[in-house]
């Protein structure tokens, strides 16, 4: 099988998630309140639409910034 | 200028509904950039928060500022319409 | 032998070069092409000097509701599209529980744009199973439909409010496997999901608050079937796409299904959205996944009235202020000499790169005579500017007057043409039947055929055929459709191919109770047929021919 390129890390939530939780399991060891704030700068999409900031299943949450 | 996410430019963009939106483009300090595609209601409140109607005058906008912008906006419509 | 179509130039849908011969119809089907035929008693249909193809098919359509009372999905049929996937984005309107009509009937509003009357009274509501909807269909179907089934509706029937509250538990996923099964027996074509639509409250669709697992639980199932997902998903966004791209491929790949995601988009706004993703899915289409992007012929209107404040004047401060005003205080604003000077200084210079003077009024006037028309035209007679003209119509009719600015996105044919012939793009994401009162969703065919392989050589005619007929058929699983060959269905789209196109748009106010929607009649089309019958001419017209079948099963004899 051919090898994928690297690309912009992401997860889907976890049902019950919220962004601290998963803070926790993507940025194991980061502090609580930084890991979600870096996570909601990341993921401004889940601003712009309702619920706003509140996760749906379906949703993508990117785990890093944008690739330069 | 700040290490925190900004707004590094805006555009105007055609929806796939018929409906203009607007595409922000969000900088990331040492890293790249990212779209954030919003609706004409959540625009407008954008440019209420601004105090502009013109899209050159987001440039610089904080990420902070377009989370707490788009939180509090009482409409709920996610841009890009229905496929 | 029923029908020979005699002496045309046959593109068979196979990709090969074209050749002349005549093509003969019988029980249904193609028995015989190429050469001379001759049958006695046989009708002849007289093709010369035209193209004669397989019968388009639509893979992205929303007919759901209108096929209930207009079995020929007008107006396809007469763009030479022989069959439809309706059941997009989720939503079909089935299996449905009469209890949870209404809450659909709100999403396919917001959707469809459909007038209330063409869910009361328009149709009867016998069903609430898969079957039952297909058989209600059956009844007077002049077109062949693959009809997808909708996550939201599933998601609705087996978990009802909560569909729209939280995870479903293994009994839910579960039974929701067990129901999708029974869909995909019945006829269904595959799986429908959506990541961005909303209700007609502009709140989340069902299918939206499915987690991955549930998708994958569902994927499995298709995977027993080898039948379709489609997927639409973000917008503009290219770095969800992408993450879309990579978690449908996961899915193809485990499950071995074929998936798909509509629509794909170019835009000056995100020029490089479409490189980055079509490089992702060559990427993994070489694994062996199947993540096929649907990518839509026509270019991206907006339509606009001074009655809403539109983004399309984002870019002008003093015009977006003004637009943003309530009604009397607009009105005052518009009629204010001052004002007006201030906003035409504004607007003249070029503004975002609206280009004013080619805006077309588009509706809302007193003098239909204006009703495309363009504001530069108009100005030009007026001896005024194209902004001038758009201040006093819309003054004059309360500002109600509607403008359309055309080909905004989408638009740059060079980079769509390219794109359309790329070998890993599926064409289609029409979204025929949706969006009804906003713009014409009808003749992506003919734009295809006449701008992009007449006009532009984009891609050969033998390239672009292919891959409206057997390119299609062969992705979504469609047996025995998608080409001229013996024993392949007789679905055939006759056309010049000198003057195939689609017509301009018009208001066209028949749905329900006169209910308006937004048309464009085919040009260049002078016959269709559907299972071996004559269903379209252009000189006939429509004929009442109830031919149409379930294209997921192999075809059969036309019953009329």
């Amino acid at each position: 099988m051919a090898e994928l390129s690297g690309c912009r890390a992401f997860t889907a939530p976890k049902p019950g998630e919220d962004w601290a939780a998963l803070a926790a399991r993507v940025l194991p060891g980061t502090p609580e309140g930084e890991a979600v704030e870096k996570l909601q700068s990341w993921n401004l999409h889940l601003f712009a639409r309702h619920p706003r900031g509140q996760f749906l299943g379906s949703d993508v949450v990117f785990t890093a910034p944008p690739a330069a | 200028m700040s290490e925190a996410p900004f707004i590094e430019a805006a555009e105007i963009a055609p929806g796939h509904d018929g409906a203009a939106e607007l595409v922000l483009f969000v900088r990331y300090p040492g890293a790249g950039r990212q779209t954030v595609t919003l609706d004409a209601d959540a625009a407008e409140v954008l440019f209420e928060h601004t105090q502009t109607g013109d899209v050159s005058a987001l440039h610089g906008v904080p990420w902070h500022h377009l989370k707490d912008v788009l939180q509090q906006r009482p409409g709920s419509g996610a841009a890009g319409g229905n496929g | 032998m029923d029908w020979i179509i005699r002496s045309g130039r046959i593109v068979d849908g196979s990709g090969l070069p074209a050749f002349e011969g005549d093509v003969a119809l019988k029980d249904g089907k193609v028995v015989r092409l190429g050469g001379r035929i001759e049958a006695e008693g046989a009708q002849v249909f007289d093709a010369t000097g035209c193209i004669v193809a397989p019968g388009f098919i639509d893979p992205h359509t929303h007919f759901d509701v209108q096929l209930l009372w207009d079995g020929q999905a007008r107006p396809a049929l007469e763009h030479g599209v022989t069959t439809i996937v309706p059941g997009n984005c989720s939503l079909s309107l089935a299996p449905l529980k009469a209890g949870d009509r209404q809450r659909v009937v709100g999403m396919f509003q917001q959707i469809e744009e459909m007038p209330d009357a063409a869910f009361d009274g328009a149709f009867e509501w016998r069903w609430e199973s898969f079957d039952g909807y297909l058989a209600a269909l059956k009844e007077s179907l002049s077109i062949n439909v693959a009809p997808l089934v909708g996550h939201s509706v599933i998601r609705l029937w087996v978990m009802g409010a909560a569909a729209t509250e939280r995870a479903a538990t293994a009994e839910e996923l579960a039974a929701m496997q067990d129901l999708l099964a029974q869909c995909l027996e019945a006829g269904a074509v595959g799986l429908s999901t959506s990541f961005v639509d909303v209700d007609e409250n502009l709140m989340p669709v069902p299918s939206r608050y499915a987690h991955l697992e549930e998708l994958d639980a569902l994927a499995a199932v298709l995977g027993r079937y080898g039948r379709m997902l489609q997927v639409v998903p973000e917008f503009y966004a290219t770095d969800i796409t992408l993450a879309r791209v990579d978690q449908l491929a996961e899915l193809s790949l485990r499950y071995g299904i074929p998936t798909t995601f509509s629509p794909l988009f170019d835009s000056a706004a995100t020029p490089d959205n479409v490189p980055r993703v079509m490089a992702r899915v060559a990427e993994q289409m070489a694994r062996g996944a199947q993540v096929w992007p649907q990518v839509q012929t026509r270019p991206i209107d907006i339509s606009f009235t001074f009655e809403v404040a539109s983004l399309l004047f984002a870019g002008l401060p003093k015009w977006y202020r003004t637009m943003r005003m309530g009604t009397e205080e607009k009105i005052a604003a518009l009629s204010d000499p001052e004002w007006v000077a201030q906003l035409l200084a504004e607007a003249e210079p070029g503004g975002n790169g609206v280009r004013w003077a080619g805006v077309q009024v588009r509706g809302g006037v007193s003098d239909a005579s204006l009703v495309g028309q363009t504001l530069g035209a108009l100005a030009e007679v007026q001896g005024t500017s194209p902004a001038q003209v758009m201040i006093d119509l819309s003054l004059q009719h309360n500002l109600e007057a509607s403008f359309i600015a055309a080909s905004l996105g989408h638009n740059d044919s060079d980079r769509v043409g390219a794109l359309l012939a790329d070998g890993n793009v599926h064409v289609g994401a029409s979204d025929a039947g949706a969006h009804i009162q906003s713009f014409a969703t009808y003749g992506d065919t003919g734009y295809l055929l006449g701008h992009f392989v007449r006009d532009r050589g984009a891609l050969s005619l033998e390239a672009a055929i292919k891959k409206i007929t057997a390119d299609t058929a062969r992705i979504w699983g469609l047996p025995g459709r998608g080409q001229l060959a013996p024993g392949f269905a007789g679905d055939v789209a006759i056309f010049d191919a000198a003057e195939i196109d689609r017509c301009a748009e018009e208001a066209c106010f028949d749905m329900p109770e006169e209910g308006m929607r937004y048309v464009r009649a085919s040009k260049g089309m002078v016959g269709v047929f559907v299972n071996g019958a004559l269903s379209w001419s252009k000189a006939s017209g429509y004929a009442d021919a109830p031919v149409g079948q379930i294209a997921t099963q192999l075809p059969g004899a036309a019953s009329a």
